[in-house]
């Protein structure tokens, strides 16, 4: 409340005992308190007027202002009339108070009154006024003596709370769980009023209880199995342990005192329990200060932080979780965009060459798989092509795709032999380069434009289709050959494939084959086949591109895509 | 609260009814009251108090007044608030007034 000012007369006296009231009142003093202390202000408010000011001769204001500080209700009663100390008047005493009223002396009531209704009254006077200090403990104000051990109790009980809820209040702001632990430790010592706390998580994988924070020791983890030691008993018995004095229970490990230096005398050992009952760890809270060892109520008050704990310990690794998440995305969206990048795009591929038609789609699952193709001219009358699969997912994959194509261009066009030393190549280099163990299946080869003829090597790939000219498509029975990455030196069978002007070479990856249905049914190469049977004749790459595609849509119906769907069409026109 | 004042006589018993809050600012609104009512010279001065919210130690001077004027008077408080009893009984003067609960008729004082 603002401080109020009025003139120096008694009509401020009403208005001065309206703002005590408020100001009594809003501090929960009980109603008996609060008439007490507007009566002390009121009596001495009386005094200034009439004997600092009137009496005086003087004139000017009075000031009443005041607020709870600490556990107290301060009042404030400021005048610059004559300096008039209460506690310096003679007071009445029991005789005189029990004269009959007709002997009564008129004066010293007021200031008796005023010093009986607070706890204390103090008076400061210098050359900025006067100052009455009305002091009154809040809000348990006038405790019968009987009340006082359970007031004692209750004011312990309210501390606690207080704690309790700074605590609460303070874990819920830090989402970081690594700060959140060296918090936790330092609230925890703080409001058990120990020497030391430390906290240890469980670790489910290992059955065991890892400590993260422990005050005064180094940061070296350790590991505790669960039963062993006296954190090993909290987190497997799940019940707090109160052990008065350290060293005579043969559970204490002393050697993490001869580590630090430190002297354990009582150890607080409770359990922290997430939702569903889940242990989450244990905090320990040593040396009680200025006590022999804990009390019960410490058990109950250490076990309520633990529910707290629990609550933050357990958000924090969910905002950890999401957290790891989201770098999971952003790299799912790297590896996509380094993917994608990598692919050839534009089509036409080769508009100035009308002998060929060219077309490709990839579609990259939601995690990525690491399906590539590319294509280029050898020379005026070769093309290079290849499709792959990299065994992993991810950005890894992405990355390993990318250095496949690099590394197959750098192959094929640096020199012009045939595809098969172009793949031992790749090969050698992919194992040499391979330190992760990643492998990729490739199916390459070279058509001669002049020809239709196409010279292949297989690694391991998916075997392709030709769809033919006159209708109908064959699954080529291809040489076999192993997936490039894990055995350097491989020598690689080719084989040759005899296109027709208007047939067209169809390659994919599993990601097609093994498209998945709701009903947990794979698109399988004989979907290909019969999808490829029915095109009609003469269309384009693109147009067959859709068709396959379209098909396999149709087969998963809104099914979940497990894996990148990699399609690639060489239409051969003839010369 | 303002203060209301109803004085009234009847045989030797004055009474006055006194509504709000007597402090140093209405204490010389109640003495002057008083002192009318004494004038008549009662046996006794009934003050009901029901609804006397508040009495310093301003009030308190009122009843050593009176009682310095009269001593013979017998003061009688009818129904004051806890806190008021609380006041008397702090300053001794609840063994120097009669607190009840009932008006006293006219008649001879409780001895």
């Amino acid at each position: 409340m603002q401080p109020l000012t009025l003139p120096g007369t008694l009509d401020a006296l009403q208005p001065i005992r309206d703002y005590v009231k408020d100001l009594a009142k809003e501090a929960g003093l009980d109603d008996s308190a609060v008439y007490n202390l507007c009566l002390a202000v009121d009596e001495i408010a009386t005094n200034v007027i009439l004997h600092g000011y009137e009496e005086s001769g003087l004139s000017g204001d009075v000031t009443i202002g005041g607020g709870v500080e600490e556990d107290k209700l301060v009042v404030r009663l400021h005048d610059h009339g004559k300096s008039y100390d209460p506690k310096k008047h003679s007071l009445p005493d029991d005789e005189a108070l029990s004269r009959p009223l007709d002997e009564r002396e008129i004066g010293g009531l007021g200031i008796a009154l005023a010093l009986d209704g607070v706890d204390d009254l103090q008076y400061e006077t210098n050359e900025k006024g006067n100052t009455h200090s009305f002091i009154v403990k809040a809000p348990n104000v006038f405790c019968p003596p009987e009340y006082e051990e359970g007031a004692r109790a209750l004011s312990d009980e309210h501390r606690k709370l207080g704690i309790l809820l700074s605590i609460s209040r303070s874990l819920g702001q830090e989402i970081q769980l690594d700060r959140l632990l060296t918090l936790i430790v330092s609230e925890v010592t703080s409001a058990m009023e120990a020497e030391r706390s430390s906290l240890l998580l469980f670790d489910p994988a290992s059955n065991q209880l890892v400590s993260k924070v422990a005050e005064g020791m180094s940061t070296r983890e350790i590991r505790v199995p669960l039963g062993v030691g006296i954190a090993g008993a909290t987190a497997q018995t799940r019940i707090t342990i109160n052990i008065p004095d350290a060293y005579q229970d043969e559970r204490f490990n002393r050697s993490y005192d001869k580590a630090s230096g430190f002297r354990t005398r009582s150890i607080l050992s409770a359990p922290i329990i997430g939702q569903n009952g889940k242990l989450v760890g244990v905090v320990q809270v040593l040396n009680k200060i200025n006590k022999q060892s804990f009390t019960s109520d410490d058990e109950r008050f250490l076990e309520a932080i633990c529910i707290h704990l629990g609550i933050a310990l357990e958000r924090a690794e969910m905002v950890e979780a999401y957290l790891q998440g989201q770098i999971l995305t952003k790299s799912l969206q790297l590896a996509r965009e380094i993917q994608m990048g990598l692919v050839p795009k534009d089509f036409p591929a080769f508009p100035n060459i009308s002998s060929i038609d060219i077309y490709a789609a990839l579609e990259p699952a939601l995690d990525v798989g690491g399906d590539l193709y590319d294509y280029f001219l050898l020379d005026k009358n070769r093309i290079c092509f290849i499709i792959g699969d990299v065994s992993d997912k991810g950005v890894p994959a992405a990355l390993f795709m990318a250095m496949v194509r690099t590394a197959f261009r750098m192959a094929a066009t640096g020199s012009h032999e045939a595809i098969g030393p172009i793949m031992e190549k790749l090969n050698d280099f992919l194992c040499a380069s391979n330190h992760s163990q990643m492998f990729v299946t490739v199916f390459a080869g070279i058509l001669d434009l002049r020809t239709g003829e196409i010279e292949y090597a297989d690694g391991g790939h998916e075997p392709p289709y030709i769809v033919h000219a006159r209708g109908g498509a064959t699954m080529i029975e291809k040489v076999g050959g192993i997936a490039l990455g894990f055995m350097p030196e491989y020598q690689f069978r080719c084989g040759q494939i005899q296109l027709e002007p208007g047939d067209s070479l169809i390659l994919y990856t599993d990601g097609i084959t093994e498209a998945m249905n709701s009903d947990r049914h794979l698109f399988s190469a004989e979907r290909i086949q019969e999808t490829l049977d029915r095109t009609a004749t003469g269309i384009t790459a693109q147009a067959l591109t859709k068709i396959v595609l379209g098909g396999v849509a149709a087969f998963v119906a809104g099914a979940h895509q497990n894996d990148d769907i990699t399609l690639l069409v060489i239409r051969y026109a003839g010369n | 609260m303002p203060l209301t004042l109803k004085p009234s006589i009847s045989g030797d018993v004055a009474r006055l009814e006194i509504v709000g809050d007597v402090d140093g600012s209405t204490a010389p609104l109640v003495r002057d009251a008083v002192d009318k009512l004494l004038g008549s010279s009662p046996r006794a001065l009934v003050l009901q108090v029901e609804q006397l919210g508040y009495m310093s130690s301003a009030g308190l001077r009122v009843l050593i007044f009176a009682k310095q004027k009269s001593p013979a008077l017998t003061i009688y408080m009818v129904k004051p608030q806890p806190p008021i009893v609380d006041t008397l009984k702090k300053t001794g003067f609840y063994d120097g007034v009669y607190v009840t609960d009932t008006e006293p008729e006219s008649g001879p004082a409780p001895v």
